[in-house]
């Protein structure tokens, strides 16, 4: 089950004539604001802020290439207590920033102490279903909670798919069969909840080695959690979690349950990763959370003329060769599988946009996701459509464009459910893995994109991981017989598309604009933060007591993780955004060893 | 005219204080009267409220006394110099302009404390006059924390001619970052510092005397500008320097930044949407 190293490989800039970078500027007093222009100020408790990517060297990002194959830790030995600070850092790292949907926020995270640690590592081995061994000596174990996905979007979900003349009854029991029993509208809706923890566990392990500058890792364990038949074995044991980490009984009605449990621990032979290298790394994280790159989509006659230029680039087909061996080695990774396994498993159609059969493609899928939409919209019940204003038929109207597909590359990805079940997967692990799969080869290719990073480019690859295809395809398919994204590419099977992952080479980076709505209550007041402060989503357990991290004193977490590294978005002249840099949390505090007690 | 000095054997009320100064009528400084010498001292004093002010102010708790802290340990003399019967001017409507801290060491909370303080002469401003209140703190004999509050009052005759302003700083930011206060904040400070003046409290008390809404107290702006700036300010003797140019109104937010300028850390707190400057000043190690 070894992975293959993985290397990044940097992008060739365009000529400097070809080259442009986002050169936004607040608005002017009196003009009116848009997604071009920058963001007045920052008011948020989140280490991420606007930031910028960093250059790399060749021998830094070779550096840096550990990290898309990490091994497992065999056990741990006595790093010594963890600092505030250094925590801090490995959940920037981790839950922070770990890219869930633009508009949900649905983990949160409980970190136990030594004692607490090896307490859970006891109640982890009586568990049915574990991936890889329980270690003892962590230094510390994080408890991630997760809760079903569940935002505007599935809202609008419930009105979707019923029959003219039952809806006034089907509608209301729909309604009733997802807020109490959590159903899913559609199965993929579910599927995203596994995803997202995908995406958590393989930043999180990758968080224990950047944090502590390869002394530590993590062993991160989803399997006890994953299915609903392994949930009902462990149900004993995991009440006994959930109570060891204060998850109270509302919250479970609400359907949060332990999702994965990352005992962190330092290992005997540290991994080569320097101070500055991992520093750099976890700057660009930070610049990568601090996005919503849609390769393309913001080409629109009314951008700036950064925005409209054609670029000579493409992504080299090696660095598109190394973020599918990534996809491959986390897959491989996180199921346990086989890679020759991983490879028959894991069904990716890649979509060349610049062929032309990859152009008809993309056509055909655009087709087909708005007829879906059509379709949609003409089926919505009135008597709830109507007294709202139509708000659910525009809704829907507007997720055209989240649906839209851009890129030079794109990658639909998937299983084949049947043959996860001949070779005895457990299906929800597979669909976590191919969350952490796709999160994985994104990371390489926005590394690789700033491997000797221009001054006058913003990035020299864009990726997007999205959902929204997915969602739209499944609608069609649930209620208006359409077939999977992956029918026509894997006719002998029976695909399930889960995930699509977009890649293009480009040098300027997305509006700011596009995450101010994220954080700006008054320009959109549905979205939700997804950029939570420490306090909203982490607690740490401290002698027996459940403390909100950095909510102390008055105050909350105003540290953006990294600062020093200094990467800002500016304004014109270098103008900072009020705000943006943050404050350091007071160092006697971020000093302080978390944990008094020692094994 | 001899000094007037006043001498307590604890901190007087500041409640009494403050119903004194509302009710008092003073005429103000007749052209060509300067400001008598006045002076407060109070001994052996100790250390209340210490967690209670870090917490609202934001310092992390410890049994250090905040850089800021002597200035509300000693408030209560100031208002007793400001009511006291003789002192020609109004302390209502006293606008407090900017503030010089010295301290020499951290002041623990277990101290005794041994505070002096006074006031003397005045100068001509555009729109009244300036006072300078000195306040002394020792311990053990030693000058440990001393600050001059400069204060504007409106009740003397101004020379009415606009000066150029000093340039406001405007360093790289190491620090940047947006407070937001609660409507409450100036009732839940005041009780702490004991400083209940009517336009920290509510609207409609703060309408009295002339503001729009109530404003927070500048002292909690440079307290809470202080704890931002944290390990910047360090343990060794320090001096801070503010000036006070526009009040905060409740509730409300306001943009702090802070960085590194010719050797001192200088400071600042703006207004984010419409961009001008509460405040600003600087700190410096000394030594």
């Amino acid at each position: 089950m070894s992975q293959n190293p993985v290397s990044l490989v940097s992008v060739s800039p365009p000529e400097a004539a070809q080259r442009v970078s986002r050169n936004a500027r607040p608005a002017a007093p009196g003009e009116k604001r848009n997604r071009y222009t920058l963001p007045s100020s920052l008011q948020s408790g989140s280490p991420v802020g606007y930031r910028t990517r960093v250059s790399l060297t060749q021998a830094e990002a070779d550096e840096a290439a550990l990290l898309f194959s990490l091994e497992r830790p065999r056990g741990f030995v006595n790093g010594g207590p963890i600092r505030e600070q250094a925590l801090f850092e490995e959940v920037s790292l981790g839950i922070l920033t770990a890219r869930q949907s633009t508009n949900f926020r649905g983990h949160k995270q409980v970190t136990l102490g030594p004692h607490d640690s090896q307490q859970i590592a006891d109640l982890m081995r009586d568990l049915d279903g574990c991936e890889a061994s329980v270690l003892d000596g962590a230094a510390m174990t994080h408890v991630v909670f997760t809760r079903p996905y569940r935002t505007p979007f599935t809202l609008l979900l419930t009105f979707v798919g019923h029959h003219m003349g039952l809806n006034l009854l089907t509608v209301p029991w729909r309604a009733i069969a997802k807020r109490w029993m959590h159903a899913d509208d559609i199965p993929s809706i579910g599927y995203l909840q596994h995803l997202h923890l995908g995406i958590l566990a393989d930043a999180m392990e990758r968080a224990a080695v950047i944090a502590s500058h390869g002394r530590r890792k993590a062993q991160v364990l989803m399997g006890p959690f994953a299915n609903q038949d392994v949930r009902k074995t462990n149900r004993a044991l995991i009440d006994r979690i959930h109570s060891l980490c204060g998850l109270s009984a509302a919250a479970v009605a609400e359907g949060w349950r332990v999702g994965l449990v990352a005992q962190v621990g330092a290992v005997e032979q540290s991994l080569p990763l320097s101070e500055a290298t991992a520093r750099k790394v976890g700057a660009n994280l930070m610049a990568f959370r601090s996005e919503r790159i849609q390769p393309g989509v913001n080409a629109e006659e009314s951008a700036p003329d950064e925005y409209q230029h054609r670029q000579d680039m493409d992504v080299p087909e090696e660095l598109a060769f190394m973020a599918a061996r990534a996809a491959y080695n986390s897959f491989t990774h996180w199921t346990g599988c086989e890679r020759d396994q991983a490879k028959e498993l894991l069904l990716m159609e890649r979509i060349d946009v610049l062929t032309d059969g990859g152009r008809d493609r993309l056509r055909q899928i655009r087709a087909d996701n708005n007829g879906i939409t059509d379709a949609l919209i003409k089926n919505l019940p009135l008597w709830a459509d109507l007294p709202m204003g139509k708000a659910l038929s525009r809704n829907a109207n507007r997720g055209r464009k989240a649906f839209a597909l851009v890129g030079q590359r794109i990658y639909i990805g998937g299983l084949d459910k049947g043959q996860l079940g001949k070779l005895g997967l457990d299906p929800t692990l597979a669909c976590q893995a191919i969350g952490a799969a796709a999160s994985r080869s994104a990371k390489v290719c926005e590394l690789s994109g700033c491997i000797d990073l221009p001054d006058d480019c913003d990035l020299l690859v864009g990726t997007c991981l999205m959902a929204g295809p997915v969602n739209q395809n499944d609608i069609g398919k649930q209620f208006y017989g359409y077939k999977d994204l992956l029918a026509g590419a894997f006719e002998a099977q029976d695909p399930t598309s889960m995930m699509v992952w977009t890649l293009k080479a480009k040098t300027v980076a997305d509006p700011l604009g596009n995450e101010e709505q994220l954080l700006n209550r008054k320009r959109k007041g549905a979205l939700v933060d997804l950029r939570p402060a420490p306090h909203e989503v982490v607690s740490v357990r401290v002698d027996g007591k459940l403390v909100p991290m950095r909510k102390a004193h008055g105050r909350t977490n105003q540290e953006r993780a990294y600062a020093d590294v200094g990467n800002f978005v500016r304004g014109p002249n270098g103008a900072p955004i009020p705000g943006n840099r943050g404050s350091a949390w007071p160092a006697d505090l971020a000093n302080e060893t978390v944990w008094k007690e020692t094994l | 005219m001899s000094a007037i000095r006043i001498e307590f054997e604890a901190p007087p009320s500041t409640g009494s204080l403050m119903l004194r100064a509302a009710l008092s009528r003073k005429p103000g400084l007749k052209e060509g009267e300067d400001l008598p010498r006045f002076e407060a001292v109070v001994n052996d004093v100790r250390v209340d409220q210490l967690a209670a002010y870090q917490s609202i102010c934001g310092f992390p708790e410890s049994d250090v006394l905040p850089l800021t802290m002597p200035q509300i340990v000693a408030a209560p003399l100031h208002l007793a110099v400001l009511t006291h019967p003789e002192f020609p001017m109004p302390a209502m409507g006293m606008v407090h302009v900017s503030s010089r801290i010295v301290q020499q060491r951290p002041i623990h909370g277990d101290e005794s404390l041994d505070i002096f303080v006074w006031v003397e002469g005045q100068r001509q401003a555009r729109k009244g006059c300036e006072a300078d209140m000195i306040t002394e703190i020792r311990i053990d004999g030693d000058v440990v924390w001393e600050s001059v509050t400069t204060v504007l009052s409106t009740a003397a005759k101004g020379h009415g001619k606009k000066s150029e302003p000093d340039p406001i700083p405007e360093p790289v930011p190491t620090r940047s970052v947006v407070w937001s206060m609660a409507t409450d904040l100036g009732r839940r400070y005041g009780t702490i510092a004991g400083d209940r003046n009517p336009i920290h409290l509510w609207p409609i008390t703060a309408k009295l005397f002339g503001f729009k809404r109530h404003i927070i107290h500048g002292m909690w702006l440079l307290a809470r500008a202080i704890a931002e700036l944290d390990t910047d300010v360090g343990d060794g003797p320090v001096q801070v320097d503010v000036a006070f140019k526009r009040p905060v109104f409740l509730p409300g937010t306001a943009t702090f930044s802070a960085g590194d300028q010719d050797g001192s850390i200088a400071f600042r707190l703006d207004n984010p949407e419409k961009g001008k400057t509460h405040l600003y000043g600087q700190v410096k190690r000394l030594g």
